[in-house]
This record gives C-alpha cells, structure tokens and sequence, in this order.
C-alpha cells in the first residue's frame, strides 16, 4: 500500500481519513512519524494566542472606518465601473467604461438579422410597436445628455489602443439599447465622479 | 487518532454593536441584507456589517502583519475596499468568504514575506502568565516569537493557508474558495505549510 499523500495527511489530521489508509496511517512507521511531526507543527502554531487590543479599540476601529468611507460615493451594482473612474486621466478612463458598456449592450441586445428568405412564408416578425419607442426618446434624456458631454473628447484611435475595437456606428446604435433606467444609473456614476474629482 | 484541535479562537461575532436603537432592524439582519441596505443608500447597513465582522478581519491582519498598528491599518483599508466593491457582492458566496478575500489579497500584496517587524517579546504576549515563572513564561514568549517568525516565512498561499485553518478554523472548500484554489490544492498547500513550519522551527537554535 502506498505511503499518504499530502491530502491524506490533513484528512488524517482532521480525523477525516477513510479506515483503510487511516490503519496504514497507524501501521507504518513512516506515515505515523510524518504525521506525527505535521501534528506537533499545527499545534505549536495553534497555541499563538490572538492579539486582544483594547475593548475601546472595535469603537475606535468603526469609527476610523466610518470616516475613511464618508467621502467614498455611494456603491452600486455598477459598482465594478467605478473602478474606471479611479484613474487620473479622468476623460479618457471615464469615456472608455461608456463606451465599454454600450458596446456590451450592443452585443447582448444586437437586433435579430434579417431571416432568410425562405422563412417568409412563416409570418413576418412581430418588431415593437410604435408606442414601445416612442417612451423611451433618448434624444431628450438629460441623462443621455450627460453622458454625451462626458465622451465628447474621447478620440477613437485613443480608444482602439485600448483595446475597444467597437465598429462604426455601434455606439449609436447601443444608445438606443441601454434602458431610461440604466442611462439615469450611468449618469449618476458621472455625477458622482465630476464631484469626485472635482473635473 | 484525533483531529487538530486548536487551543484558542477569535470570537465568532464582532464587538457589541454601537449603532442606535433605531437601526435595531438592521442589527437583526443578516449580511446579504445588509449588502442590499447599503446599496439601497443606508450607509449604516455597513456600519453594522463593520461591527460584525471586524474582529475576525483585525486578527487576521494581525496573523499577517504581527503587529497590532499595522493590523489595524490593514483592517480599516479591508473595508474601505470591501464599501468601495460592495456592489459586486452578489450573495453566491457566504459574505465573510467574500470578504475574507478582500482582507487576504490586501495582506499578501501589503506584508512582506521578510522577516516582519514583530513587536518586540515585552509587548507580544497577550495570553494571561500570571501564576507562570517567569522563565517558564519567556521561554514562551521566545519559542511563541520563532514560531510566528516561521509562519512569515512562509510562501504567500501557504502562510494564508494555514492562518485560515488554523486560526479561523475555515474548512478547506471555503480556504479553496477565498483563494481560488482547488480544495485538493487547498489541503496541498496546508500540508505543505506544516511541514515547512517543521522545518524553519527545527532550524532555530
């Protein structure tokens, strides 16, 4: 049979072991002296005691805290965005996760193509209505306006060094796929970041 | 033959909350909920998230860094981290797991892996010696100081390793995921720390 593996040694230690290796465990000298060094080991470190500060310390600790997050903008789901909006060059970072995140949208939401030929005479495609449009104009969202503002100076070559190779025209057309509620989102981000740093 | 059993655990919940009375609702909350609470816009939601669970993440710095100053700073730059990616906390994984890694990321990158500045041995003992004599008590304090030496001596995911097991007492599917290991690579790597903990304690004289 033979010798345990590492694997087998913490399973040993955490009286995990299965009965058949765990008796080998017992049975040979090798095993059990191994074991036996790996136990004395986790007992040594185990027997450091904790650190125990002051019980005025916690107090102290959450207000610390609670002072450290007091200027921090408020996080949110698009929380992972902001990370964005740390950088110094503020425009450019601040334009490439707009852009980043209407080029997703475009990808996620990119309008069935055109069906082919001979699925016509299965029934035309229902698209939305007229009225479906018509309450979400993105032209006057002040939201959408923000954000326009915000990317204004992004230079394309800029971006494709990036790495956001986005296709003519797809900016324009992700616009029209991000929701009233996720522009309001995207602008509050910018807010936020304009009185953050102050641009 | 009987598992690791060992001596002494940090205590399972935070300090006593301050927060007021009117935030009782919040006390009684779980983390998830107060993760919604906060991004909700109730900043207080992670005040009560910060009593929790502060002392688990405070002597895990202190694990790290040895010292009760820098054990704190660590701390504080754990949740400021933890508020700032808040919203990226989507409740697959428990909250403390989540927020564990954070504070171990932070440790690794901030701690270096030389001999830490530890506090001197006059000021390192925490554990009540009275009753002890005193050269029975500093032989302790002397063996306790290589013993922690050692541990920072460690390869980074050995040393996070074993401080998990050890000292919070973490199975290893959830050490595997706060490290984003392979639970094999996971007890791999606790293994490997014993036995390099052997090694560098059978090293000093």
């Amino acid at each position: 049979m033979t010798h345990l593996d590492p694997s087998e040694f913490v399973d040993l230690l955490d009286g995990r072991l299965d009965v058949a290796r765990a008796r080998h465990a017992d049975e040979c000298l090798e095993c059990r002296e191994r074991s036996g060094q790996l136990r004395r080991a986790a007992g040594e470190a185990a027997a450091l005691p904790p650190a125990e500060p002051s019980p005025l310390f916690w107090g102290h600790l959450s207000a610390r805290v609670s002072d450290a997050i007091g200027n921090e903008p408020r996080p949110s789901r698009f929380g992972a965005w902001s990370l964005w909006f740390g950088r110094p060059a503020f425009s450019m970072s601040l334009a490439l996760a707009v852009m980043a995140l209407v080029a997703l949208a475009a990808v996620w939401t990119r309008p069935p193509s055109e069906p082919p030929e001979h699925f016509a005479a299965a029934g035309d495609i229902e698209g939305p209505s007229d009225s479906f449009w018509m309450d979400d104009d993105v032209e006057a969202d002040d939201a959408w306006a923000l954000v326009r503002a915000a990317t204004d100076a992004i230079e394309w070559d800029e971006a494709a060094e990036a790495g956001l190779a986005l296709r003519p025209g797809a900016v324009a057309s992700a616009v029209d796929e991000l929701t009233e509620a996720e522009r309001n989102e995207l602008a509050r981000l910018i807010e936020d970041e304009i009185k953050r740093t102050g641009a | 033959m009987a598992a690791v059993r060992p001596e002494r655990r940090a205590a399972p919940h935070g300090s006593p909350p301050t927060t007021t009375a009117k935030d009782s609702p919040l006390l009684s909350a779980d983390d998830g909920a107060l993760v919604e609470a906060c991004l909700g816009g109730r900043r207080e939601a992670f005040d009560v998230l910060v009593e929790r669970h502060q002392r688990q993440v405070y002597q895990l710095c202190y694990r790290f860094a040895g010292r009760h100053e820098d054990a704190s700073d660590l701390a504080q730059d754990v949740f400021v981290r933890a508020y700032r990616a808040l919203g990226s906390f989507r409740g697959k994984s428990a909250f403390t797991t989540w927020l564990y890694r954070i504070a171990v990321n932070l440790c690794l990158n901030r701690v270096s892996v030389k001999a830490p500045p530890l506090e001197p041995i006059d000021r390192v003992e925490h554990a009540d010696r009275r009753g002890e004599p005193a050269d029975v008590a500093l032989l302790k304090a002397e063996r306790a100081a290589e013993v922690r030496a050692a541990i920072a001596r460690l390869p980074r995911k050995q040393r996070a390793t074993l401080i998990l097991r050890i000292y919070h007492e973490l199975p290893h599917e959830e050490i595997a995921a706060i490290l984003g290991n392979s639970v094999g690579a996971a007890k791999a790597n606790f293994f490997h720390a014993l036995a390099n903990l052997k090694k560098l304690m059978s090293k000093t004289p």
